[in-house]
């Protein structure tokens, strides 16, 4: 199976996509990661990524793969289908090919609602043998698909060092995020901010570049701020794993998986391997 | 009703030539009013079309009228056969010679254009079964790797004889 992954390094679905990957090989199902870099960013920041964050850096296949057509493509989010094909022509033809190979063959798709409109287009564009769903319908109540949770494995984490730097760390990598981060920052005086050296950042404040090695060790408290959809929060789930402290500033009626994954229980074992059996029996039935 | 300060054309609308269409400008000059009036050189809208112009010119320019309709007829055909998908089918039926040399030329022609490398690589492996269908990884990557027309027709060949 190829998991592939068209996002940016900083995503949580290169995140969601490695750990799957990692997973499945370890059950003896053979893996491999396919990304296909955003035109913004290099190779090398998506093996920086990945090695800071884990133990092993394998598996892992870029830009160019030439797939059997009985091989599925397993995606994390619909967008990794949408996005490259609105950035279709951003793409080189090397890149392109690998996404026509992959896409043309049988798909296991995360639902998720980024691009209503496009998404089909793009799978008439792409022309898939056929579309597996698995969904969240707790993050979804509308969405199609077998139930399915998107789970991180920390089983595949390296060992994260204690080196606190600052009470509290808050996530500003885009000009939304840091906008809200903007309205509550004055009562979080020690605290850092991750973000990119872009030009809506507030150079008064303390802004950290991504990416940022062992940032689950270098703060005490992670503050949630993010103002719109989040699907499947990652930072606040790490910190309570770590048994750190979280604080939610946001709209707690937003309807989206920042309350249910706030209000699941941390993922053990035993609901990891349970969850992410239903995409090994979805597999084995195709 | 017809004057030379009004009038923008005029041409037969049937093929028994017994019926024109006037076509004038409005007061205003805003919008296009259309007249049908009988051929009848005794009808007094027929005599008043004859002032502005005369019966010579009347039929040629329902010849070009008619030249001009056809054209975009013939394009729009066109335009819907390529979208279908069914001009390669109309060629191959009718042994046009030009179909197949420019297919010939699409291959020998042009060797290293990427555009044309991808859209045959594409072609290669979603249309042929024998390529699409097959496990041969070593195969499949020569043909992507191709760079020339000929690499990659060499590739295919390979694969599918």
């Amino acid at each position: 199976m190829n998991i592939l992954c068209t996002g940016k390094p900083g995503d949580g679905l290169l995140r969601y996509s490695y750990e799957h990957c990692c997973y499945l090989n370890n059950l003896g199902i053979k893996c491999r990661v396919i990304i296909i870099p955003h035109p913004d960013f290099t190779k090398e920041d998506y093996t920086k990524s990945l090695k800071d964050q884990y133990k092993t850096y394998e598996n892992v296949v870029f830009d160019d793969y030439t797939p059997t057509s009985s091989e599925i493509t397993f995606v994390l989010g619909r967008s990794m289908i949408t996005l490259p094909y609105l950035d279709r022509h951003k793409y080189t033809k090397d890149q392109l090919l690998t996404l026509h190979l992959l896409f043309k063959n049988n798909i296991v798709a995360i639902y998720s609602e980024n691009h209503p409109k496009d998404y089909p287009l793009a799978l008439e564009y792409f022309k898939p043998k056929k579309v597996y769903d698995l969904c969240d319908h707790d993050v979804y109540p509308n969405g199609v698909g077998i139930q399915y949770e998107k789970i991180i494995n920390f089983g595949a984490y390296k060992h994260i060092k204690d080196e606190i730097q600052h009470k509290h760390l808050f996530l500003g990598t885009n000009e939304i995020y840091y906008k809200e981060i903007e309205k509550h920052i004055d009562k979080y005086p020690d605290h850092g901010i991750v973000t990119y050296n872009a030009k809506w950042i507030n150079p008064k404040l303390n802004n950290l570049f991504a990416p940022i090695e062992n940032i689950l060790g270098k703060f005490e408290t992670y503050v949630y701020t993010k103002p719109n959809f989040d699907p499947a929060p990652r930072l606040f789930v790490e910190f309570k794993w770590l048994g750190k402290n979280v604080e939610y500033v946001r709209d707690k009626n937003i309807k989206d998986g920042g309350m249910v994954y706030w209000n699941r229980p941390l993922p053990s074992n035993k609901t990891y391997k349970n969850n992410l059996n239903i995409l090994v029996n979805l597999i084995k039935s195709i | 009703m017809f004057n030379k300060d009004n009038f923008l054309e005029a041409s037969f609308i049937d093929n028994d030539r017994k019926n024109i269409e006037v076509l004038t400008k409005s007061d205003d000059g805003e919008s296009v009013i259309p007249t049908i009036i009988p051929f009848n050189e005794e009808n007094h809208m027929f005599k008043e079309l004859m002032e502005v112009t005369t019966l010579d010119k009347l039929h040629e320019d329902t010849y070009n009228k008619k030249k001009s309709e056809s054209e975009l007829y013939k394009q729009e055909v066109m335009r819907i056969a390529k979208e279908d998908g069914l001009l390669s089918t109309i060629a191959i039926e009718e042994n046009k010679e030009d179909y197949f040399s420019s297919i010939l030329d699409g291959i020998t022609k042009k060797q290293t254009d990427e555009d044309h490398l991808f859209a045959f690589k594409i072609a290669a492996f979603e249309n042929l079964e024998q390529i699409n269908e097959s496990d041969d990884i070593e195969g499949k990557k020569k043909i992507r790797q191709a760079k020339n027309k000929i690499e990659l027709f060499r590739a295919i060949f390979n694969m599918i004889e």
